[in-house]
C-alpha cells in the first residue's frame, strides 16, 4: 500500500474539509488510554516577580535632519539678528528601565547658521518615549518628547565661540520639531537666541531582538 | 565625615536610581522557584545559556508521557460496523497516541504532534476528511465556488448613495467578491458516513477538561517495515507586555517509535516517560511579540 503514502502526506498537507483540524492540536473533548502516573500541578514557589515580562529597552539610535531660524533675542552677537539654521545630529537613545516611558537621549553633530556660525554640539537629557497614539505601528506609542541640554564648540564668523543651548525636542514618525534657547559666547561678545527647527528624524526605540 | 543631612541626599539619590532602573531577577532562581512565566520572557532575551537552563526545566517539569497503539479491528467495528472497520483496516492503520503531561504555571501551554516515516512511501495525518477519504475509499466533496455582494467595499458604495440621495448610484458598480472553499458539513456527512462516524466516534484530538491527559487519532499508511518518528512540539507561552503580547517557546523532541509490529512490546499497557523512550530535543524556537 505504499501509494497510500503519498497521498496520506499530500491530504496532511493540504489539510482539509469543515471541522477538520488542520493539524492535531489540544482541544476539549474526553481522553482515554493507558495507565499512567496521574499529572501533577507544578506550582510556583512565592509570588512572581514581574520584570522579564515588560518590554526590553535595548540601546536604539537617533538621527534628525532639522531646518529652522534663529533670532537674537539681545544686542550682544555679531549680525545678522535672524539667521537660516541647519543641524544635523546623530543620538543614542536609551531606555532606563524595561517597560518604561523613561529615557535619555545622548547626540551630537553639527550645527550651521547663516553668517558663519559653525558649531559642534554635544547634548544629552532625559526623554519620554512611547507615548502618545500608536498610529497604527504597533502596540505602543509613537511620540518621544525630550528635554535636552548641548554644549557648543566652533566659530562665529571666523571668531572662536562657544555657548550652551536648551532645547525641548518632539518626534513623532519621521519628523521632528525643536523649540530652544541658545547663549553664545564669541570673543568679548555674547548674547541670547531663540531657536525654532523643523525636521526628518530617525528615532529607532530600541529595536526589538528575535 | 559627611553630614547627617547629606547623607539622607544619598540614600535618597541611590534609591530614586535603583526605584527607576530597576534590578533584574536572576534567571536561576526564577526556574528553581518555578517562576516559569517569567523565565520564558528571560530566555527570549538572554543569551543561549539562559535559554539552555530554561528550556531544560521547562520540558523536565513538562515530564511528558506517551503510548502509542493501533485501534484495533473489533473497537472500528464499533464504530462503523464491521464490514467497513475490514476495508478501512485493509487500506490504513489507525493509530491512537496518547499524552500525558504535567500543569505548569503559565498562560498557555499546548502540545502539538507529528508523525513521519522513514521513507517517503511511509506518511501519517491526523484523523480529517481527506485522509479518511483515502481510508475509507469515500468521495470527498468537490471544492464549491461560494460569492457574497456583502462587502466592505459595497457597505462604502450604499454610504455614497445615501450620502449623495441617490446621485452618485448611476456612476456606482456593486461588485461580487467570489472564492473556492470546502462544501458544507452536511455534504460531507451525506457523502462520507463511514469517515463522519470515525470523526464524531474518534476525533483527531480528545483531551480531558484540564487538557493534561489527551489522546490523538492518525492515521498512517499500512508500510510494515517503515520505522516511525514522533515530533512532539511543546509550545510554552507566558503573556506580556504590552498587551497582546506573548513570550513563546517551542521546543520539539523527536520520539523513535519503531516499527508498529513493535509498539506491543514497547509500550504494553501503560504509558512511558518520553526520555525512557530515548526523545532528544531536535528545534527550539523563541518568540516575543504578537502570536
Amino acid at each position: 500500500m505504499s501509494g497510500h503514502g503519498s497521498w496520506l502526506l499530500a491530504c496532511a498537507l493540504a489539510g482539509g474539509g469543515p471541522g477538520a483540524a488542520p493539524a492535531p492540536a489540544e482541544g476539549p473533548g474526553e481522553a482515554q488510554g493507558p495507565a499512567v502516573p496521574p499529572p501533577r500541578t507544578i506550582e510556583e514557589q512565592g509570588p512572581s516577580p514581574y520584570h522579564y515580562r515588560k518590554p526590553p529597552e535595548p540601546p536604539g539610535a537617533a538621527f534628525r535632519l532639522g531646518f529652522g531660524g534663529s533670532f537674537a533675542a539681545s544686542r550682544g552677537l555679531p549680525p545678522p539678528r535672524t539667521r537660516f539654521t541647519l543641524d544635523v545630529l546623530l543620538g543614542l537613545d536609551v531606555g532606563l528601565a524595561r517597560g518604561s516611558k523613561a529615557g535619555v537621549l545622548i547626540e551630537g553633530g553639527y550645527s550651521y547658521a547663516y553668517g558663519g556660525q559653525h558649531f559642534f554640539v554635544l547634548g544629552a537629557g532625559p526623554t519620554v518615549r512611547h507615548f502618545g497614539p500608536t498610529l497604527g505601528l504597533g502596540r505602543r506609542g509613537q511620540l518621544v518628547a525630550g528635554l535636552l541640554a548641548h554644549g557648543l564648540f566652533g566659530k562665529v564668523a571666523g571668531q572662536r565661540a562657544g555657548g550652551v543651548r536648551t532645547s525641548v525636542v518632539f518626534h513623532a514618525l519621521a519628523w521632528m520639531i525643536e523649540v530652544g534657547h541658545q547663549y553664545v559666547a564669541v570673543g568679548e561678545q555674547s548674547g541670547h537666541e531663540v531657536r525654532l527647527t523643523l525636521g526628518v528624524s530617525f528615532f529607532e526605540l530600541g529595536g526589538r531582538r528575535s | 565625615m559627611p553630614r547627617p543631612g547629606r547623607r539622607l541626599v544619598g540614600f535618597a539619590l541611590c534609591g530614586a536610581l535603583v526605584g527607576a532602573v530597576g534590578c533584574a531577577p536572576r534567571v536561576a532562581t526564577l526556574v528553581q522557584h518555578k517562576h516559569y512565566r517569567e523565565a520564558v520572557c528571560a530566555a527570549h532575551d538572554g543569551g543561549p545559556t539562559r535559554r539552555r537552563l530554561v528550556a531544560g526545566a521547562l520540558a523536565g517539569d513538562t515530564e511528558l508521557y506517551l503510548h502509542v497503539a493501533p485501534v484495533e479491528r473489533d473497537e472500528l467495528a464499533g464504530i462503523v460496523g464491521a464490514a467497513a472497520a475490514e476495508r478501512v483496516l485493509e487500506r490504513v492503520q489507525l493509530v491512537r497516541i496518547t499524552t500525558r503531561k504535567n500543569a505548569l504555571p503559565l498562560d498557555d501551554f499546548a502540545l502539538t504532534l507529528t508523525v513521519k516515516g522513514d521513507n517517503d512511501a511511509a506518511a501519517a495525518a491526523p484523523l480529517g476528511w481527506q485522509v479518511l477519504g483515502v481510508a475509507t475509499g469515500e468521495k470527498i466533496p468537490a471544492q464549491r465556488e461560494y460569492e457574497t455582494r456583502a462587502t466592505i467595499g459595497n457597505l462604502l458604495r450604499v454610504a455614497g448613495a445615501v450620502l449623495t440621495a441617490g446621485a452618485s448610484l448611476p456612476f456606482t458598480r456593486f461588485k461580487t467578491r467570489r472564492w473556492t472553499g470546502d462544501a458544507p458539513r452536511s455534504e460531507y456527512e451525506r457523502n462520507m458516513p463511514i469517515a463522519a462516524a470515525m470523526l464524531d466516534a474518534l476525533g483527531p484530538v480528545r483531551c480531558d477538561p484540564d487538557r493534561l491527559r489527551c489522546t490523538f487519532h492518525f492515521v498512517f499508511d499500512r508500510s510494515p517495515d517503515a520505522r516511525w518518528w514522533l515530533d512532539a512540539q511543546a509550545t510554552y507561552v507566558a503573556e506580556s507586555e504590552p498587551a497582546g503580547e506573548s513570550c513563546r517557546l517551542e521546543h520539539t523532541v523527536r520520539v523513535g517509535l519503531g516499527r508498529a509490529d513493535e509498539w506491543g512490546e514497547r509500550f504494553g499497557p501503560r504509558m512511558r516517560r518520553s526520555d525512557e523512550l530515548g526523545a532528544r530535543t531536535i528545534a527550539t524556537a523563541w518568540q516575543r511579540g504578537e502570536p
